[in-house]
């Protein structure tokens, strides 16, 4: 079974089946593009610490046998996205935001859908029921917006709101 | 080796854009108006998904049925589907059956214009816009910034290429402060033109000096316009002349002051005086007119009333003057208003006034529908008198009569009641019963009022009119007659709404009582039973439609089923004020003006 050499931006290395890690669409090309024919190959990956890869590679081992998704029909994009998150993804994601934030950013380089689409769904619970501020304070986001803009949302929100 | 390209990382998942569109669409439309205020970045991303957001809270809008009374089959099929298949919720608009979706009147009640959704939703859809109501109604809140004159020219002119009819309906003041374009782009060698036939527009006139020249702006690119409609709410709508006389001289062709540069067909104003009317020039040919207050005065203004009638008497063919207040010099005679023939004239709405005596028959030939009311609630038994003919009207089919005839008058109904099928009465003493019954057992509709209009209540000759009476034809005055002469005759009868056996359609509407000096609403004691109501109404077996508004205690109207199997039975609680069924949409509502008052 062919393995792949995975180097973490701390410099670590870990030792991956194929099989694995083929959720992954970046690392797929980039074994394409570096021909891997040699077990001691090394892929780097700078953007992801030893911590997170892990995590990573604990959920790609759990789900390798899961169906490819059926991609939806890019013009005609599905209004309501299932949003049920199985037992184990529940107990997998139960981290804190710090390290979630970075397995959604691995996540997103590593391109791997099903790992993105559970952190977002995370981060989209995290949003529900609360305010914009409550929501700035929370994720620590400045509030860009000018006074005009700030106006100009309030009109636009003002008849969708409950009368 | 070549090394990839190294990929900058952004240090937080939320300021990247792919990211925050997959964390986005898992959230609801309420969810993101609290989104989009956070930053910039989120607002913008957010815009998209909010437009696709469902959450089932209609706002106003819905595509809609016409409110008139002419039925057709399209109708009934947007009534149908209605907001089932189109929703405009507070976070965007959504077809729930695309392939459904064949409507062509659109209906908005309290929803900006101005908004983007609303924007984006006529930029997809507008070409299937045919007929489009935009309407602000107070009572349901809500912002009133709803049109603005940029909106209205980039949704006629642009959007709605295929606009037929436009009603705007007390929206507040902007919308017809602009022309719909510049004086450049008319003389331009393609002049913006749109297909408007049908413009309607009601509001309230304080500070609405444009209107006129709004009207003069869409009559300038709608070759087609010919049926206007203006009506003005509220207590200031008798002002209205001085703005319809800067709307009629603007419509006028400056070439040829007698001529209208639309061919206008249809008319309806809320307010004529005799002042506006006498700007109407004699060269329009119109198939409608109405007025629902109109105001001749005879002592200083030759009215040109008349000659206006005369000139539209070879193609009028609906006349209607509700509120009609004419003031005529003491000393003369009343005058003759309406021409000696209107041929084509099938349905006349008339308030009772001074004028001289109408021979209907002679004057309006075709008649089929005659409306006659009384007068702001004025009733002068002359009056009367002058308007009911004896002459017979063969092809009256819908009459309606106002309250309080006397005897006399019934008598002398016969020759109107002929050939009438729909019959409407205000409050009448019970004795309507016979006559009605006696020559027009054939009537398929009938609405009766029960309780008299409040400026007649006082008067000592009004009873009141129970349901019971209504419904039996009882009358003490009646039995008492009936038992003095019993010896002789041993089944008196009576008269009894069960005599109209082809009635389809029944509508009873309040229901009164004198209780000493005053006539009461009967309220709670006014009582019939399961049993009286199947003795009535148990017989007419072709019975599509029951209202009545008055408190009864029927429990139970299973055997109506039985005899009445057209009816069906909904909307029915027992105990309640009214019973209300309905087997199918048969006409609609009761042809009635009562309803209104």
């Amino acid at each position: 079974m062919p393995f792949v050499n995975l180097e973490s931006s701390d410099g670590d290395l870990v030792k991956v089946d194929v099989d694995v890690i083929k959720c992954s669409v970046t690392i797929n090309a980039l074994i394409e593009h570096l021909g891997l024919e040699d077990d001691n190959e090394v892929v780097p990956l700078q953007n992801v610490g030893t911590e997170t890869l892990h995590k990573v590679l604990a959920w790609a081992k759990h789900h390798k046998d899961d169906l490819p998704s059926v991609d939806d029909d890019e013009d005609d994009p599905p209004r309501e996205r299932r949003t049920d998150i199985t037992t184990w993804d529940a107990n997998f994601i139960k981290m804190e935001q710090i390290q979630l934030f970075d397995l959604i950013l691995a996540a997103n380089y590593l391109d791997i859908s099903g790992l993105l689409d559970l952190g977002c769904k995370i981060v989209a619970d995290m949003i529900k029921g609360k305010t914009a501020d409550e929501i700035r304070t929370m994720f620590n986001i400045v509030n860009d917006l000018t006074p005009q803009e700030q106006e100009q949302i309030r009109k636009e929100n003002e008849w969708c709101e409950e009368k | 080796m070549e090394s990839p390209t190294p990929f900058i990382m952004a240090t937080s998942p939320l300021e990247v854009d792919i990211i925050l569109d997959n964390i986005f669409q898992y959230l609801s439309g309420r969810e993101l108006t609290h989104v989009r205020r956070v930053c910039r970045k989120w607002w913008d991303l957010s815009r998209h998904f909010l437009k696709d957001k469902i959450d089932q809270v209609p706002v106003n809008f819905g595509a809609t049925g016409s409110n008139s009374s002419q039925d057709d089959d399209e109708d009934d099929e947007r009534h149908t589907h209605g907001q089932d298949v189109l929703t405009f919720n507070r976070y965007g608009y959504s077809f729930l059956h695309p392939t459904v979706l064949s409507f062509t009147n659109f209906s908005f009640t309290n929803l900006s214009l101005n908004h983007f959704f609303v924007q984006d939703f006529f930029n997809k859809y507008g070409t299937m816009v045919k007929v489009l109501k935009i309407e602000y109604n107070p009572d349901k809140g809500g912002d009133n910034n709803i049109l603005d004159s940029a909106t209205l020219r980039t949704l006629v002119l642009e959007q709605c290429p295929n606009l037929v009819e436009m009603q705007l309906i007390n929206i507040p003041q902007g919308w017809e402060r602009n022309s719909l374009f510049t004086k450049d782009e008319l003389e331009s060698p393609s002049p913006p033109s749109c297909n408007i036939e049908k413009l309607t527009i009601s509001y309230t006139p304080c500070g609405r000096t444009f209107v006129p020249y709004f009207i003069w702006g869409i009559a300038q690119i709608c070759p087609k316009l010919s049926d206007i409609t203006i009506l003005i709410s509220g207590d200031e709508g008798s002002k209205f002349s001085s703005y319809a006389k800067t709307f009629f001289c603007n419509l006028q062709d400056p070439q040829n002051k007698q001529a209208f540069k639309v061919n206008l067909t249809n008319l309806k104003f809320s307010h004529l005086s005799s002042e506006t009317l006498n700007l109407l020039p004699n060269s329009l040919k119109l198939m409608k007119f109405e007025a629902e207050f109109l105001s001749l005065d005879l002592n200083n203004i030759t009215s040109k009333f008349r000659p206006f009638l005369d000139a539209q008497s070879l193609t009028l063919e609906k006349l209607s003057i509700p509120n009609f207040a004419l003031f005529v010099p003491k000393s003369t005679p009343p005058p003759q208003i309406f021409p000696t023939c209107m041929e084509k004239v099938t349905c006349l709405t008339l308030g009772l006034s001074k004028c001289a005596h109408i021979d209907f028959a002679l004057q309006f030939p075709s008649l089929q529908t005659l409306v006659l009311l009384h007068n702001n609630g004025h009733v002068h038994p002359v009056n009367l008198d002058s308007f009911i003919s004896t002459s017979p009207l063969k092809s009256l089919t819908s009459l309606e009569l106002p309250a309080c005839l006397t005897r006399y008058h019934f008598d002398r109904l016969g020759s109107l009641l002929q050939n009438v099928k729909h019959l409407c009465l205000g409050y009448q003493g019970s004795f309507w019963l016979d006559k009605v019954g006696e020559t027009c057992s054939d009537l398929i509709a009938l609405y009766i009022c029960g309780y008299p209009p409040p400026e007649l209540a006082n008067q000592s000759a009004i009873n009141g009119l129970s349901l019971e009476k209504i419904l039996e034809g009882f009358d003490a005055e009646k039995e008492t007659l009936s038992q003095e002469i019993s010896n002789e005759t041993t089944n008196p009868t009576f008269t009894s709404l069960s005599n109209f056996t082809k009635l389809r359609e029944l509508t009873i509407h309040g229901s009164s009582t004198r209780q000493g000096d005053l006539i009461q609403s009967r309220g709670s004691i006014d009582v019939i039973s399961d049993d009286m109501l199947r003795q009535v109404v148990g017989k007419m077996k072709d019975l599509k439609y029951l209202h009545i508004t008055v408190e009864n205690n029927v429990s139970d109207l299973k055997f109506l089923e039985e005899s009445c199997p057209h009816l069906e039975l909904c909307n029915f609680q027992p105990n309640q004020h009214l019973i209300h069924l309905k087997a199918d949409a048969f006409h609609g509502n009761p042809h009635s003006t009562f309803l209104q008052h």
